[in-house]
């Protein structure tokens, strides 16, 4: 047991610093240009769309909020009512400046390839009902839109912080953004996220618009414009803030969405696996979220391992009555070696995404928040994964 | 970009071969470190031995017992610390872990001890207890891990009360082979208490403190 304990902590810790050195590498040798920024040399014609379910509460601070987007040409927003239950249709109707439609009910994807039809824009922005772009969110975006580029994300940032879990989230969504802007210059970027991501109305339709069966039709669209060998930007000054999950539970089941999701994409594209006409993601999304699984999974394993090796020991300890303190010890090993120098160059690493973000965080007030997200935040993920897992298994996914 | 993968590649790849000369470095610092030591207490022990020889020839022991039983317990000490040094170097060890010559010295060492202990406890009517466990060098289990750590308690709440002295069951060692034949027994790991009682593993120390004077 103890040499195949030995072989998954030497797995682990070989994939673990070969993506910190690939992210440090590509950082340092971009992050010149990470809030390098451009004029708009050609002025296109700009749809909002945004689709809406029961957000009788959000929407019309969203849409006022929109409506506030500085652009130099007049801007349509495409308000789609997705078969509210609530309120939400009659608050909007009242609204002026913007169009409204309406359909049944179908979900997110169903209701943007509805407006994508309807657009008249040259790029189409979609934004969240409960997201909010900043003035100058069109302005900073359109700028990246060159050649060959369909599409451009944004830093998209909590919304009101309150409880633990969304502070944890908080910091979470800037190391999103930093990583997010490192992977730009792989092409790699993995999702245009929902709160808002703009598109070229044009390559979106030539491509099929989105999947509607895919539960995370952000990360669905992203890998099919990277398999078309499009690119995809990130707007790393451009904030956009949205409403996160207030509870454990909410971001439970939001992030099994998530992970569903990106397990169904995985399981579309899997055939393009280390095929390279594929842009980036045959050689690099796929291994890397694979990867990405695999380690998870070996240090879930790992964890409950040690879990239950300590537990036994203090049963042991309890029962034949011996110090448990006696059982440990550190000698100087390949194993102390390499865990230090795991240590060290996670330090560089978050100084690295610390670095890039540092004009949004706010130091040292939520110091505890970061230290509850680095010890405790990311052990839950791999249980999360596990759940996920078991359901994309089992079918039982939905929205 | 191909560059940036090629990079991450050989800079992991110097990372682990670093790691790996690091590792071989401090084993072999420890293997070597492990066979200066049980030479110094073979030195040690043979000192002892042929003191307790002389005396014995030479002279009437009863007036050196004093001497030769607070040698006799801090070779003893000394022993343990040696062993509890190589278990715990042969656990981190990797990449240089031949430590069976190494434990096979020391066993004779320990068996070397515990005769001359039986001897000296009764030529100077000592009450110290001994205690004596046989444990698996190959296939150790939760019950013997267990176990080890009750006895490392025992000897570190009783000091130089108790000689403590540890057999590997499996190496083919001649001698241990007859004393297990001697004592019958059979199940591994056990512990022999003053040369008469054989306790079955697993003891708790409350148990083991019944039959120890400490």
């Amino acid at each position: 047991m103890d040499i195949i304990i030995d072989v998954i902590t030497l797995i682990f810790t070989f994939i673990s610093v070969y993506f910190m050195f690939l992210f440090l590498l590509l950082f340092f040798s971009h992050k010149k240009r990470f809030y390098k920024k451009s004029s708009i040399k050609n002025v296109p014609s700009v749809s909002i769309i945004i689709p809406v379910y029961n957000e009788e509460k959000a929407i019309e601070k969203t849409i006022k909020n929109v409506k506030k987007l500085i652009y130099p040409k007049k801007i349509e927003i495409i308000v789609i009512d997705d078969g509210s239950t609530d309120n939400t249709y009659k608050i909007i109707k009242k609204i002026r400046g913007i169009r409204v439609l309406t359909k049944k009910h179908g979900g997110k994807a169903k209701a943007l390839n509805f407006g994508l039809k309807q657009a008249k824009g040259e790029i189409v922005a979609c934004v969240d009902a409960d997201s909010y772009p900043e003035k100058n969110a069109l302005m900073k975006t359109i700028s990246l839109f060159e050649k060959n580029v369909a599409s451009v994300t944004t830093c998209i940032f909590v919304k009101n912080a309150k409880s633990l879990i969304q502070r944890l989230q908080r910091i979470e969504y800037l190391f999103i953004a930093w990583s997010r802007k490192v992977l730009e210059y792989l092409n790699s970027i993995y999702v245009t996220p929902g709160p808002m991501s703009l598109y070229r109305k044009k390559v979106l339709l030539k491509v099929g618009g989105f999947d509607e069966k895919n539960l995370t039709e952000d990360i669905e669209i992203a890998w099919r414009l990277l398999k078309h060998n499009y690119k995809i930007k990130m707007s790393l000054d451009t904030k956009v803030y949205t409403s996160v999950p207030r509870t454990l539970k909410k971001w439970w089941h939001q992030r099994l969405r998530w992970n569903i999701g990106g397990m169904q994409t995985n399981l579309k594209y899997f055939n393009l696996f280390l095929k390279k006409d594929f842009g980036s993601v045959g050689m690099f999304l796929l291994p890397f979220f694979s990867v990405s699984y695999l380690l998870s999974i070996l240090g879930l394993f790992l964890i409950f391992y040690f879990i239950f090796n300590w537990s036994y020991l203090f049963i042991g300890s309890y029962t034949f009555g011996f110090n448990l303190m006696g059982t440990f010890y550190i000698l100087p090993d390949i194993f102390l070696f390499l865990g230090i120098f795991v240590f060290i160059l996670s330090l560089f690493y978050i100084k690295a995404g610390y670095k890039t973000m540092k004009r949004y965080i706010h130091f040292p007030k939520k110091i505890l928040d970061v230290l509850i997200y680095v010890l405790f935040y990311f052990a839950i993920f791999p249980i999360n994964l596990i759940h996920s897992f078991l359901k994309f298994l089992t079918g039982k996914h939905k929205w | 970009m191909k560059n940036v993968f090629l990079k991450a590649t050989i800079l992991t790849i110097v990372v682990f071969v670093i790691g790996f000369f690091v590792g071989v470095f401090f084993d072999n610092l420890r293997l070597e470190e492990i066979k200066g030591r049980i030479t110094e207490i073979d030195n040690l022990w043979n000192d002892a031995r042929l003191l307790q020889s002389y005396i014995q020839k030479f002279s009437n022991i009863t007036p050196h017992c004093e001497f030769l039983l607070d040698e006799n317990l801090k070779l003893g000490d000394r022993i343990y610390a040696e062993g509890l040094r190589i278990e715990r170097y042969e656990d981190t060890n990797r990449f240089a872990p031949f430590f069976d010559l190494e434990k096979k010295r020391y066993a004779l060492l320990d068996l070397q001890f515990w005769i001359n202990s039986i001897d000296l406890k009764r030529l100077c009517n000592a009450d110290y207890s001994t205690v004596i466990y046989f444990y698996s060098q190959y296939s150790e289990t939760p019950e013997q891990g267990f176990q080890d750590q009750v006895l490392l308690d025992l000897k570190q709440k009783c000091g130089p009360q108790i000689i403590y002295i540890t057999f590997p069951a499996d190496m083919e060692i001649s001698t241990i082979e007859v004393i297990k034949n001697i004592y019958k027994i059979e199940k591994i790991p056990s512990i022999l208490i003053n040369e008469s009682i054989l306790l079955s593993s697993p003891v708790s120390m409350g148990e083991l403190e019944k039959y120890i004077k400490c």
